[in-house]
C-alpha cells in the first residue's frame, strides 16, 4: 500500500561475546516519522549505526527501496541517502556555518581552491529554506545549541537524503525551539524524506510520530500505530512491566526555611531574583532556556559573583563566593551538563562519588581508604547505581547510573540544600523513576531541594511550587493547585504578564 | 576590480583585528625600541631582522600547522640540526653534487616529518611522544653522521642559497615571503585548509563528515618535517657550515611564537597572520635588546616576562569575547 | 592495506634509526675495549696503562688529544684506553669509578664541570692512581686531589691576540667581544684579551660583550645586531673558532668590508678561516702538545720524578705557514 523506502530484517549484531541486538525488525515508509522507542542499551544507537554504516551487522538484511543493499562504511550509508544526526551535536566549533554543511565536500573554483562564495550562497540558500535566518559565515561555536542543531539538520538534509535519523534532536532544546524543529519536520515530511526518530520524550512522540517501534534488550519488542495506543503501554513495552507511579512524590512535612534569597541580580543576567525554600520542600524552577535559571542557581552556589542582593541560609545572611565555600555551607548542586561539569569521565566511580566529600573522610593529611570504601559501598546500593565494580570508568555507565553517581556524590557531603539542575536529562525511563523516588526520598529526609527543568511534567509532577523565570527575572511563582503546562508555559513565554 | 579592492580592504581590517592584543604588544615593543635604540628603526636593522626571523617563520609556519590540527611537533629543532648536517656533509664528505644533496636534505627531513604523521595517525600515539622520540632519533642521526664535528662547507654557489641577494631583498626573507604566502592561501582558501581546522575542532564530526582525518594529520607533519629540513639547510648555508649542535629549543621558540600568534594549544584555532606578528614580536624583542647590549642572562629575563605579558593579552582579549557571547546569548 | 604497510615500514624505520644509534655508541664502547687489548704490546722495561677521561669526544680538540695519546701508548706498548661521558657528569663519575677498579697506573681527565667531579677525584686517590688534569682545571678546592694541570695559557692566548689587534689597528677604533662567561678559561682568554690592549687600551671602545655560548649559531644573529648598532666596528674578538665563524659569517651577510675577525682556538676550521682570511687572526690552543706533555708528566710520575702542579703550555699566534703545514690538525 505504501511505498516502503526501508526495511531492516532480522539484524542481529553482537560485540565480543554480547549480543546487542537479536533479530531487529524495522521498516519505513516514505514521508513517515517513525518513532524508535527503548531505553538506553536498548539497542537503539547500534540499529542506527548499522544503518549508517559505521557498524556491519552479523547478519540480517537492509533493503532500501526495494533493493537489497551492504553498508560498507560512511560513504556507502551517504550514497543510499542516508543522514544522521548524532544525539551529541557533532559540528566543528571554530568552522562557520557554511563550511560546517559543505564539510568534506567544497566545491572548488578554478584554481582549485575551495569557492568560499559559492560555499557562502548554497549555504544561505539553503538555511532560507528551512525558513531560518541564519549568518551563515558565523563560526558554529557562537551559535545556540538550537540553532547548532539546525545546522546539523541542514547539513544532513544537503546530502539529498531520504532516510534521515534523528538521535535525541530535542534533549537540550527549549519548548520553543522544539516547536521550531518540529515544523522543520513537517516540511521533510512533505518534502517527502522519511524520518527515523529517537527520544525519550513520550509526548513529543505522540506529536509527532506517525509509527513506534519498541525494542528492548536487543530484541524486537513490537510496532506500534501512534493513534492506536497510549503513554503507559508503551512504558510498559520499555521496561518490560507497567510502571506504576512513575513519579514518586509523597507528602513531606516541610520544616524551617533553608534558603532564602532576596533581590539578587547580576546585571544583565538575572534581575531582583527573590524566593526562599524550606527543608522537605521541592522548589521547581522553570523557564526556557537562556532565562537565565542555570545563571541564577550557579550564582548561589558561589560559581559566578552576583552584583546585589543578599543569600540568608538558615536565616544567617552569607556571602559565598567561591564553590568550595558553597559545599561547605552545605550546599549541594548537580549541574546540567553532567558529562561537562558534574563527572570526571576518565575517572572511576569511586572517584567521581567521593571527590565532594574527601574532607569529610580524611584523616589529617590522608584520606582514609576504608572510610572512603564505606562511603562508595553506601552511595552504590543506596542509589542502586549499575556498575561492575566501584573501579569501573565512569564513562562505562548508562547515562541514567551517570546521574546517579553525580547525585550520590552531593549526597556524600550531606547536604542541606541540593540543587538539581535538568537532573533527568538523557536518561531512560527506568533511571528516571528512580531518580524521582531518590529525589523524593532526601526530601522526606529534610533536605531542601531546587529542581531546575525544562520537562514540564516533570516539573509539574514533583514540585510543591515552581518558581517561572523569563528574561532572568521570576514572572510568577506558582503554587501547587496552579501547576499546568499551560500555566507555566504562559508565564514562561511572557504571556501572562500585563 | 573594485570588488576586489573591497575584498583586500576587507582582509586587512580582518587580520588586524583578529590579531589586535600582538600587533599592539610589537607596537609597543618597536615604540620602545626606536626610542632606545637609534639604529632599529634604520633599513639595515630591519632587514636584518627579517633576515634573523626567517629561519623561526619556516618552523613556525608548519608548527601553525601541527597545533591547529590539536598537535605539536617537538622534533624541528632536530631536523634542522640533522638536515643541515647531512646536506652538507654530503657535499663536502661525500662529494655528491649540491643539487642532489639538498634534494637529499630535504627528503630527509621530509620523511621524518611523515614517520612522525604515520604514527600520530595510524597508531594514535600523542604527537607530543612520537615528536620527541623523533627529536632524539634525529639528533642522533646528525651527530652519528658527523661524528659530533662541524663541517666547513665553501662552495660559493651552496653558500648563496642563504646569503644571497635578489635585487636588495636578502633570499631568506624572500622564501618567507613565498611560504606565507603559500600557507596562507592553503589554510584560508584551500579544501585542505578547512580540514585541518576540522580535525583539530572535532575529529569525530570531520570523520563524520568524510573528511580523510589519518589522510590530514600524515600530510601535516610531513609539511612540518620538510619546513624544518628547508630551515636546517638555508641555516646551514648561511653559517658556512653543517653544525649537529644547532637547532637546540627552535621548537620552542616556533610554539611561542604560534601561541603568541593566537593559536590555540587544545588545536582547532589560530591563524597564519598571528603566527607572523608572533615570530616578529621574538625576533625583535632579541635584537633589539641585542642593539642595547643588554646581557644575555637579562635577555632571558625580558624575554620571558614578555611573552608572558603578550600572552596574557591575549587571553584576556579571549576571555572578553567569552563574556560579550555569554551575554549576548541571554537576550 | 597500503595504509597499514605504510604504517608498518614507517615503524621499521623508526626502529631501524633507533638501533643504528645504539649500535653506533655501542661500536665506541668495544672500539675503546680493543684499542686497550691491540695495544698491549710487548715491550721492554715497564708496560703501563693509562686511561683518559674527556669531557666529550664530540669535538675535534679532544678527539686530537685521543689520537695523540693513542699513538704514544702504541710506540710504547702501553694499554690506552678513553671514555666518553658525553657531557654527562653524572657518566663521568660512573667512569672514574670504573677506572679506580681496574688499577690503571694513571689517568687523564678534563672534567665535564670543574666544580663536580671531586667523589671520583677521592676515588682515585684511594686506590693511589695518580690524576693528570688536562686541558680545563678543577676548582682550586679540588686541586690537592690531582698531581698537576697541564693546559694551554689562555690567558697568553688572549694577550697574544690582544696585542695582533694593537698592531693591526693602531690608529684604535670600536671593537665588540662576543665571549662565554660560564666557562673560567674562556673567562681567562677576554682577561689576557684586554691586557693585551696595554697601553693603547683607552684607544679602543668595547661598544658590546655579548656570550655567544661559544657556539656558531648562536653568535651569528648576535654578531649581526651587534654590527647594525655599531655601523664603525672595527674588529670582533671572540673566545674561540665557532663564535668567530658566527662574527664572520654576520660580517659577510651584512656586506661590510674591514671588520676583522680574531679568535683563540685555530682549529682545522679555524686554520681554513685563516687561510682564505676569513680570519684576521687566531692565537693558537694546543691539545696536541697538552696530550704529548700530560703522556710525558705521567710516566715522569711513575717513575718518582717529582713534576710542578701547574704546567701551562704557550700560545702563540698561529701564522699562515704553520696553518698550511698542520692544515686539518691539531697543535
Amino acid at each position: 500500500m505504501h511505498q516502503k523506502v526501508l526495511e531492516m530484517k532480522n539484524i542481529e549484531k553482537s560485540f565480543s561475546g554480547t549480543h546487542a541486538l537479536r533479530g531487529i525488525n524495522f521498516d519505513l515508509e516514505l514521508g513517515e516519522v517513525h518513532a524508535l522507542l527503548g531505553e538506553n542499551g536498548a539497542g537503539k544507537s547500534t540499529l542506527i549505526k548499522i544503518l549508517g554504516g559505521i557498524h556491519r551487522p552479523d547478519s540480517g538484511t537492509i533493503v532500501i527501496s526495494g533493493t537489497e543493499v551492504k553498508m560498507e562504511n560512511v560513504h556507502a550509508a551517504q550514497k543510499h541517502g542516508i543522514g544522521i544526526i548524532h544525539q551529541e551535536i557533532v559540528l566543528v566549533p571554530y568552522l562557520s556555518v557554511a563550511a560546517n554543511i559543505f564539510l568534506g565536500r567544497e566545491p572548488l573554483n578554478r584554481f582549485g581552491l575551495k569557492d568560499i562564495n559559492l560555499i557562502n550562497s548554497r549555504a544561505t540558500e539553503m538555511v532560507r529554506e528551512l525558513g531560518l535566518n541564519l549568518d551563515v559565515r558565523k563560526p558554529v561555536v557562537e551559535l545556540t545549541i538550537a540553532q547548532q542543531q539546525m545546522v546539523e539538520i541542514i547539513k544532513a538534509i544537503s546530502f539529498n537524503v531520504k532516510i534521515l535519523v534523528m538521535d535525541e534532536p530535542t534533549s537540550s532544546l527549549s519548548e520553543e525551539e522544539v516547536d521550531k524543529l518540529f515544523e522543520i519536520i513537517g516540511r521533510l515530511k512533505k518534502a517527502d524524506v522519511s524520518i527515523i526518530y529517537i527520544s525519550h520524550r513520550m509526548e513529543e512522540l505522540f506529536k509527532i510520530s506517525d509509527r513506534i517501534t519498541v525494542i528492548r534488550d536487543g530484541t524486537y519488542v513490537g510496532t506500534k500505530k501512534t493513534t492506536e495506543t497510549k503513554h503507559d503501554e508503551l512504558v510498559s513495552m520499555m521496561v518490560g512491566r507497567s510502571l506504576k507511579n512513575f513519579y514518586t512524590r509523597t507528602e513531606c512535612e516541610i520544616g524551617e526555611v533553608v534558603l532564602a534569597v532576596d533581590k539578587l541580580t547580576k546585571n544583565g543576567v538575572f534581575k531582583n531574583v527573590s524566593f526562599q525554600v524550606r527543608s522537605g520542600e521541592i522548589l521547581g524552577f522553570s523557564g526556557l532556556i537562556g532565562s537565565g535559571r542555570s545563571e541564577i542557581m550557579t550564582a548561589i552556589f558561589g560559581g559566578i559573583p552576583f552584583d546585589n542582593g543578599d543569600v540568608y541560609l538558615q536565616n544567617k545572611k552569607v556571602r559565598i563566593r567561591s564553590t568550595k565555600q558553597a559545599t561547605d555551607f552545605g550546599i549541594g548542586m548537580v549541574p546540567e551538563d553532567r558529562k561537562k561539569q558534574g563527572l570526571m569521565l576518565n575517572n572511576t566511580v569511586g572517584f567521581n562519588l567521593t571527590l565532594a566529600s574527601l574532607k569529610y573522610l580524611a584523616k589529617g593529611f590522608l584520606v582514609s581508604t576504608s572510610k572512603k570504601k564505606n562511603v562508595i559501598q553506601k552511595y552504590l546500593q543506596d542509589l542502586r547505581i549499575k556498575t561492575s565494580s566501584a573501579d569501573a570508568l565512569v564513562s562505562s555507565l548508562s547515562g541514567g547510573n551517570q546521574q546517579k553517581v553525580v547525585l550520590g556524590k552531593w549526597l556524600a557531603t550531606k547536604p542541606k540544600l541540593l540543587i538539581l539542575d535538568e537532573p533527568t536529562r538523557g536518561v531512560d525511563v527506568g533511571a528516571k523513576s528512580e531518580i524521582y523516588a531518590i529525589i523524593n526520598q532526601l526530601a522526606s529526609e529534610g533536605i531542601a531541594i531546587i529542581l531546575v527543568s525544562s520537562e514540564l511534567p516533570e516539573i509539574i509532577n514533583m514540585s510543591d511550587s515552581v518558581c517561572v523565570v523569563r528574561n532572568g527575572q521570576i514572572v510568577k511563582q506558582l503554587g501547587r493547585t496552579e501547576l499546568t503546562q499551560e500555566n507555566i508555559m504562559l508565564y514562561a513565554t511572557g504571556g501572562g504578564i500585563a | 576590480m573594485k570588488k576586489n579592492e573591497k575584498f583586500s580592504n576587507s582582509m586587512a581590517v580582518d587580520v588586524v583585528r583578529s590579531n589586535l592584543g600582538i600587533i599592539a604588544v610589537l607596537l609597543l615593543i618597536g615604540i620602545a625600541l626606536s626610542l632606545l635604540s637609534d639604529v632599529f628603526l634604520t633599513y639595515d636593522n630591519l632587514i636584518s631582522v627579517f633576515r634573523q626571523i626567517s629561519n623561526n617563520m619556516y618552523l613556525a609556519l608548519g608548527m601553525t600547522l601541527v597545533m591547529i590540527l590539536g598537535g605539536i611537533d617537538l622534533s624541528v629543532g632536530s631536523i634542522v640540526a640533522m638536515c643541515g648536517t647531512l646536506t652538507v656533509g654530503l657535499m663536502v664528505t661525500n662529494g655528491v653534487p649540491m643539487v642532489l644533496a639538498i634534494s637529499l636534505g630535504l627528503l630527509i627531513g621530509t620523511a621524518a616529518g611523515f614517520i612522525n604523521g604515520m604514527l600520530v595517525a595510524m597508531f594514535r600515539v600523542p604527537s607530543f611522544i612520537v615528536t620527541l622520540s623523533m627529536m632524539n632519533v634525529a639528533k642522533g642521526i646528525a651527530y652519528v653522521y658527523s661524528g659530533g664535528r662541524s663541517t666547513r662547507i665553501m662552495n660559493s654557489s651552496f653558500n648563496v642559497i642563504g646569503t644571497g641577494y635578489i635585487g636588495f631583498l636578502p633570499l631568506p626573507i624572500l622564501y618567507m615571503i613565498i611560504m606565507i604566502v603559500i600557507f596562507s592561501i592553503l589554510l584560508n582558501y584551500s579544501k585542505f585548509g578547512t580540514y585541518i581546522f576540522a580535525v583539530g575542532g572535532n575529529r569525530e564530526s570531520a570523520h563524520l563528515s568524510g573528511v580523510p582525518i589519518k589522510k590530514v594529520e600524515i600530510i601535516v607533519f610531513t609539511i612540518a618535517g620538510f619546513l624544518a629540513a628547508f630551515a636546517g639547510i638555508i641555516l646551514s648555508s648561511r653559517m658556512y657550515s653543517g653544525q649537529p649542535s644547532v637547532g637546540e629549543g627552535y621548537e620552542l621558540d616556533a610554539i611561542a611564537a604560534c601561541v603568541l600568534g593566537g593559536v590555540s594549544m587544545s588545536g582547532g584555532v589560530g591563524r597564519i597572520s598571528g603566527t607572523i606578528f608572533g615570530v616578529m614580536v621574538i625576533g625583535i624583542i632579541s635584537n633589539g635588546l641585542n642593539l642595547m647590549n643588554v646581557s644575555s642572562y637579562w635577555q632571558l629575563i625580558v624575554k620571558g616576562f614578555i611573552i608572558m605579558i603578550a600572552v596574557l593579552i591575549d587571553t584576556q582579549k579571549g576571555r572578553q569575547n567569552f563574556v560579550t557571547k555569554l551575554l549576548a546569548r541571554k537576550y | 592495506m597500503l595504509k597499514k604497510v605504510l604504517a608498518i615500514t614507517a615503524c621499521l624505520i623508526l626502529l631501524v634509526s633507533l638501533m643504528a644509534g645504539c649500535a653506533a655508541s655501542a661500536t665506541t664502547s668495544t672500539a675503546a675495549a680493543t684499542e686497550a687489548a691491540t695495544t698491549t704490546a710487548a715491550a721492554e722495561g715497564k708496560t703501563y696503562s693509562f686511561a683518559f677521561l674527556p669531557n666529550t669526544q664530540n669535538n675535534t680538540f679532544q678527539s686530537a688529544m685521543n689520537d695523540t695519546f693513542k699513538k704514544l701508548a702504541e710506540e710504547k706498548g702501553y694499554n690506552y684506553v678513553c671514555l666518553d661521558p658525553d657531557y654527562d657528569v653524572n657518566m663521568q663519575l660512573n667512569q672514574m669509578a670504573d677506572v679506580a677498579n681496574q688499577k690503571f697506573d694513571a689517568v687523564f681527565v678534563i672534567p665535564v664541570d670543574s666544580a663536580g667531579i671531586r667523589q671520583g677525584l677521592e676515588g682515585l686517590k684511594a686506590k693511589n692512581i695518580p690524576v693528570i688534569n688536562v686541558d680545563t682545571p678543577v676548582i682550586d678546592a679540588d686541586l690537592e686531589l690531582v698531581k698537576t694541570v697541564i693546559a694551554t695559557d689562555c690567558f697568553m692566548a688572549g694577550e697574544l691576540i690582544g696585542q695582533q689587534l694593537v698592531k693591526d689597528l693602531p690608529e684604535g677604533g670600536d671593537i665588540a667581544i662576543l665571549d662565554f662567561p660560564e666557562n673560567e678559561s674562556c673567562v681567562d682568554r677576554v682577561n689576557g684579551f684586554l691586557k693585551g690592549l696595554g697601553d693603547n687600551a683607552n684607544k679602543y671602545k668595547i661598544v658590546a660583550q655579548q656570550n655567544g655560548k661559544a657556539a656558531l649559531d648562536a653568535s651569528l644573529p648576535i654578531a649581526e645586531d651587534i654590527l647594525q648598532a655599531n655601523p664603525n666596528l672595527k674588529a670582533f674578538f671572540a673566545i674561540n673558532d665557532p663564535s668567530a665563524m658566527g662574527a664572520a659569517a654576520a660580517i659577510k651577510a651584512s656586506g661590510k668590508t674591514g671588520v676583522g675577525v680574531y679568535s683563540i682556538d685555530a682549529s682545522p676550521d679555524g686554520k681554513a678561516a685563516l687561510l682564505d682570511g676569513t680570519f684576521t687572526a687566531v692565537a693558537a690552543q694546543v691539545p696536541i702538545e697538552i696530550a704529548k706533555t700530560a703522556f710525558q708528566k705521567a710516566i715522569d710520575l711513575l717513575e718518582g720524578k717529582t713534576i710542578e702542579p701547574e704546567i701551562f703550555l704557550p700560545s702563540h699566534l698561529m701564522t699562515k705557514e704553520e696553518a698550511t703545514a698542520t692544515a686539518g690538525q691539531w697543535q
